[in-house]
């Protein structure tokens, strides 16, 4: 049962607030599995290494998810600030899993900020992704099978095969598409955050947003800085994930022609040494997750969503298959460079397709948007004088 | 939990059964303070006996001022049986303003 | 009087009262005490040995008065008591003196302690130089048990009683047994209805011989003391006989319509009816206050069974005990309270109980106007902890686990309700925890407030606005039923009960236990015992325990077939007395009267109900009036005692 929005004016100080019965069930689709146990004793909030001062989670998150308060949960900038250290869980005397329900929220974001409805298709229904990977894949293989360059057999020539003015083409305006989706998503996110307790939005002069964007973002989306607080460990395994990941992004795009070449493949020549040290992070970085998962050492490995399963395999299949071309390259078998290459692609595009708009790797976007938001809030917000829990 | 061993017991039922003619007898044969303790007034064991005690007890510390008898030496409390701190508080109050007021020389008042 | 001889033990007490006070110095000065005989001392003069010492010297030195300095009489005063019995000498011929827990405990100058000593020896023997021998009263038991009050208290202290012998009067005010919780449907905890608990004992009482139930009857007066109450009852009439069979059709020409109370006000009843539950009332019955007398019933009835002019009956019985077990009345929201009486979709936690009772008004389907509500807000602790105005400031204990009960019996049935729990406490105690948690796994969703929530009205829907405690915030909830989950509070004839039985209330009310935790199932008044939600909010368990308990203390008096009582009681001296009546007027128990014989009028007291507190001694203006063993000149030898100065 839902009630209309009624924003009050501001004399009257109550608030009648969108209560929406269904939402703790989402969440706990959505991984937040035992939420519902929570009797508020603000534990897991007093343990948390992140809380202080005004910003405090996860027990706050918890109240108004519980009680149907969609409203707060959008406008809370919180769930990003969270990097699953799992301390909450470990110390909830209910065993509520308060860091799995933030997780969950986190997914609940995603599935809101994205206006395609895509999002919350892909993270509430399992045939969807898989459908969805293998129509991306299906289009890829077609475009390949369509757009492929002469198919030289006696030598391994990738950029014959693969010409470089399409890759490049594809790529930019697969990147742009990207980019506009995630900036659409992240003014959504900018709606929701910036408003106060009544609903009314937030104006923020622009020299503060531009000043304020300077500072927070690009920092804290190099460096995760604010990961090292949380468990100085997870945060190293991270940052060695993303500089592989940065890596592959700089040899296979910017540096594509570089790359993708016909010369033979050199393994002393520094972007092939680039490639391998980004692909060790990358076999690194999956392995760990995998691991953890599998033997859930940790909180934050304990649940695995639907979702999280297909980013470790579509990044697991993208590495081996690169190193699948590099050693056919190596060794000299041109057939299978070309077959592994064109598998590399298909699965490849789904992944960033899907990834990075619509579930997982958003978080890329989200998280430093997030801090910078919340930075901008707390100045902002006029003070209600109310100490938050 | 101590108090000094000024102090004498005289044991009875029921503050209520405390005549004031016992407080003035007391003083009279030479005791320098008197306390009478009861049950807090809604708690009397007896139900009511110590209503009639207050009253009692408030017209007596009228005449003992008319005597020239200073209020501090007579003591009026309410003590119920598992209040042992406030009664070594009291004890020790009272102890020390009559030691500050010196014995009642009951002859010359 | 004979001579005093006094004789003086002082007790080591190992190294209690020997570590502080010199008790051989204090031996020495009791020997140059008046009328003291003998002085000894002795280690532990509880013990087998020490007590022989005074057994003995009573027939060697022949005394005739005994002074025990020790410990506090409440420790050993019967101790001794007994002994002075065994050699020979009346038992209150016995004088105590503390010198532990008044001077070796408490003093640390040991010469001051010593000192101390002495003079509190001093004293006890100048009161014991003025003691008389005194027999104590004795008086027999009559065996039979009165029971105000039919609930599952009332009837448990019934059977029990019943059950080892004892006959036993039940009085019930109303026209059924069974109380409340013959109201209640499903029990959190059991899958049982409070109708079937109610329902199976009273089959149990009606087929016991030994219980006499007296329904429709209320009490008049008690008179007498403990072992002998003299019990006068009103047995108001029903005006309706055996011959009726229950055919229903005086109710059909019964113009008079009034809230049915069995169902909680949810339905009418009119002037005759059939009480609810049906199955225990074996005729119809016509409320005696609501009647016009308009003789229809009269008319119609096929087998003549209505007499309009049944009168009341006076009934007189004598019992040794009374249990009060008076039970509680469910606090009632004044108009407006919450939106109570403002709307029909504002309801009380006991009426949706009926609702969701397969046997109630709508046979257990949870429909208001017609509808099933889609969302319901419950709101607790409504007339308890101070929520408002007119609240007590109690927990009423049952409410939490009776509300999560209901909330988890109408999720079974509808499990798309939207319920939310707006409480300013959580208590569901014990094993009730558990309804707490498959309440959160059904999402429940609970809010705690700070102040009481405003529900307004507004036509169709309701909306319940609060401050949240945990979030810091107002939040305002549309729902389509509120329910007050409303406590206990006193039954409304608790003030009558309480003068009638001499029992004293508590500040909220309800009647007082002697003491909480020594003495919960006893009135302070001898002889009267208190069982059931009339001392506090109870659940049904609870009550029914607290029944049995009571049970058991009753019939502990009962079997004895003789009561003593101490005979520190007042006494007046017919010669001294010139009938004021002061006396009569500060007696808390009505213990004196006054009486004229041959034109003179004096007063008299009443042994039974005299509790020795000594306020008449103290108000008598001629000393007519004396506390047995605390009399004036008892006293004042101990002042003097106390302030000569040797």
């Amino acid at each position: 049962m839902k009630s209309e929005v009624i924003l009050k004016q501001p004399e009257v100080s109550h608030k009648v607030l969108r209560v929406s019965p269904e939402l703790p069930s989402k969440l706990i689709e959505l991984g937040a599995t035992k939420f519902y146990r929570c009797f508020n004793c603000g534990n897991c909030t007093a343990i948390c290494p992140l809380t202080e001062g005004k910003v405090s989670y996860p027990r706050k998150l918890i109240r108004y998810s519980l009680l149907g308060l969609e409203d707060r949960i959008l406008s809370s900038a919180e769930p990003w600030l969270c990097y699953y250290c799992g301390e909450c869980s470990d110390y909830c005397p209910r065993d509520a899993e308060p860091g799995s329900f933030m997780m969950a929220l986190r997914r609940y974001l995603t599935t809101k900020y994205d206006w395609t409805g895509l999002s919350r298709l892909l993270y509430f229904s399992k045939k969807v992704e898989v459908i969805a990977i293998m129509i991306l894949a299906a289009i890829v293989g077609l475009l390949i099978y369509f757009l492929h360059g002469p198919i030289v057999l006696d030598r391994v020539e990738l950029e014959t095969f693969a010409p470089i003015h399409i890759v490049d083409t594809a790529g930019l305006a697969v990147f742009f598409i990207l980019a506009t989706l995630l900036i659409t998503n992240i003014y959504r996110m900018y709606r929701y955050v910036m408003r106060d307790d009544q609903g009314r939005r937030i104006k923020i002069p622009l020299k503060f947003l531009i000043t304020d964007f300077i500072k927070t973002v690009p920092l804290h989306f190099f460096t995760q800085m604010k990961f090292r607080l949380c468990k100085v460990w997870n945060w190293i395994n991270h940052l060695i994930i993303v500089y592989g990941y940065a890596a592959a992004f700089i040899l296979f795009v910017p540096l594509l022609r570089f790359t993708q070449t016909n010369e033979p493949f050199l393994l002393v020549n520094p972007l092939s040494i680039l490639g391998i040290l980004s692909t060790i992070a990358l076999i690194y970085g999956a392995s760990v997750a995998i691991h953890g998962r599998v033997k859930k050492s940790q909180p934050m490995w304990r649940y695995s969503h639907s979702t999280d399963w297909m980013f470790i395999l579509l990044l697991l299949v993208t590495v081996v298959t690169g190193i699948l071309v590099g050693i056919f390259r190596l060794i000299g078998l041109p057939l299978a460079t070309y077959i592994t290459y064109s598998i590399h692609l298909m699965i490849v595009a789904p992944f960033l397709i899907l990834e990075v708009p619509f579930a997982k790797w958003s978080h890329l976007a989200y998280r430093p948007f997030a801090i910078y938001f919340a930075g901008l809030k707390e100045r902002f917000l006029a003070s209600r004088g109310v100490m938050y829990v | 939990m101590k108090y000094p061993p000024n102090f004498l017991v005289i044991k009875v039922m029921c503050s209520g059964r405390v005549d004031p003619q016992f407080i003035l007898e007391a003083f009279r044969r030479g005791a320098d303070g008197v306390m009478v303790a009861g049950c807090h007034p809604g708690d009397c064991h007896y139900i009511e006996g110590n209503y009639k005690t207050l009253r009692r007890m408030t017209l007596l510390k009228r005449m003992l001022r008319e005597f020239g008898i200073e209020e501090e030496r007579f003591r009026l409390e309410w003590i119920s049986a598992s209040e042992a701190e406030k009664f070594v508080r009291v004890a020790n109050e009272m102890y020390e303003k009559i030691k500050a007021l010196g014995p009642l020389r009951i002859e010359e008042v | 009087m004979e001579q005093p001889r006094i004789g003086v033990y002082i007790c080591h007490c190992g190294v209690n009262i020997a570590g502080t006070v010199n008790v051989r110095e204090v031996v020495e000065y009791a020997k140059n005490l008046p009328n003291v005989v003998e002085a000894k001392d002795y280690v532990f003069m509880c013990s087998a040995p020490g007590q022989e010492i005074i057994r003995e010297d009573i027939k060697k030195c022949q005394l005739n008065r005994v002074v025990v300095a020790a410990c506090s009489p409440t420790m050993h005063e019967h101790t001794f008591r007994t002994v002075l019995a065994e050699a020979g000498l009346n038992p209150y011929l016995l004088e105590m003196a503390n010198i532990r827990e008044h001077c070796s405990w408490v003093h640390t100058d040991k010469v001051a302690a010593t000192e101390k000593a002495k003079k509190l020896v001093e004293i006890a023997v100048a009161k014991a130089s003025t003691l008389e021998p005194l027999e104590e009263i004795e008086f027999k038991v009559n065996e039979n048990l009165l029971i105000v009050g039919g609930g599952v208290a009332g009837m448990t202290a019934a059977l029990d009683s019943a059950r080892r012998g004892f006959r036993v009067y039940l009085v019930e005010k109303k026209p059924i047994l069974g109380g409340n919780t013959a109201r209640l449907g499903r029990l959190a905890g059991t899958d049982m209805r409070g109708v079937d608990v109610a329902g199976s004992m009273i089959e149990y009482v009606k087929r016991n011989g030994m219980i006499t139930t007296l329904t429709n009857t209320e009490l008049v007066s008690v008179d007498g003391s403990v072992g002998n109450f003299k019990v006068t009852l009103l047995k108001k009439p029903t005006y309706v006989n055996e011959k009726c069979t229950k055919c229903g059709e005086c109710v059909k020409v019964c113009p008079v319509e009034v809230p049915n109370e069995y169902e909680f006000g949810l339905t009418k009843r009119k002037a005759i009816y059939l009480p609810s539950p049906a199955s225990y009332a074996s005729t119809y019955v016509i409320d005696g206050e609501n009647c016009t007398k308009c003789g229809e019933c009269v008319k119609i009835c096929p087998v003549n069974a209505i007499n309009l002019e049944e009168e009341s009956e006076r009934i007189e019985i004598y019992v040794g005990a009374v249990i009060a077990a008076c039970g509680y009345d469910p606090y009632e929201p004044s108009v407006g309270e919450y939106g109570y009486g403002l709307s029909n979709k504002v309801i009380t936690l006991f009426q949706l109980n009926r609702l969701l009772d397969p046997e109630g008004p709508t046979n257990g389907e949870l429909k208001i106007d017609g509808f099933v509500p889609r969302s319901i807000a419950f709101i607790m602790c409504v007339g308890s902890l101070n929520t408002t105005p007119n609240s007590y400031p109690y927990c009423s204990r049952m409410c939490c686990s009776s509300t999560l009960k209901d909330i988890l019996l109408l999720k079974e049935k509808y499990p798309n309700i939207d319920v939310y729990v707006i409480y300013k406490d959580m208590r569901t105690y014990g094993r009730d925890e558990q309804l707490y948690l498959t309440a959160c796994e059904k999402f429940v969703k609970f809010a705690r407030f700070r102040e009481a929530p405003k529900v307004s009205v507004t036509g169709e829907s309701l909306e319940v606005t609060f401050f949240e405690e945990t979030l810091g915030e107002e939040i305002s909830i549309p729902v389509d039923l509120v329910v007050l989950a409303v406590g206990m509070k006193p039954p409304k004839d608790v003030e009558k009960i309480r003068t009638i039985l001499k029992v004293g209330c508590g500040p909220e009310g309800f009647l007082k236990e002697a003491h909480l935790k020594l003495r919960p199932v006893e009135a302070v008044t001898d002889g009267v015992y208190l069982a059931g939600a009339v001392t506090g909010p109870k659940n049904v368990v609870e009550s029914i325990t607290s029944g049995s308990a009571a049970a058991s203390k009753a019939v502990g008096l009962l079997c004895r077939e003789k009561v003593r009582i101490e005979p520190t009681i007042a006494s007046i001296r017919e010669e001294l007395c010139s009938g004021c009546g002061i006396c009569v007027s500060v007696c808390p128990y009505g213990a004196i009267i006054i009486q004229i014989k041959e034109n003179t009028r004096s007063a008299k007291v009443e042994p039974a109900l005299c509790k020795g507190c000594g306020v008449c001694a103290a108000s008598c203006p001629s000393g007519a009036a004396q506390q047995l063993k605390y009399k004036d000149i008892q006293l004042k030898a101990q002042i003097l005692a106390a302030t000569y100065k040797r």
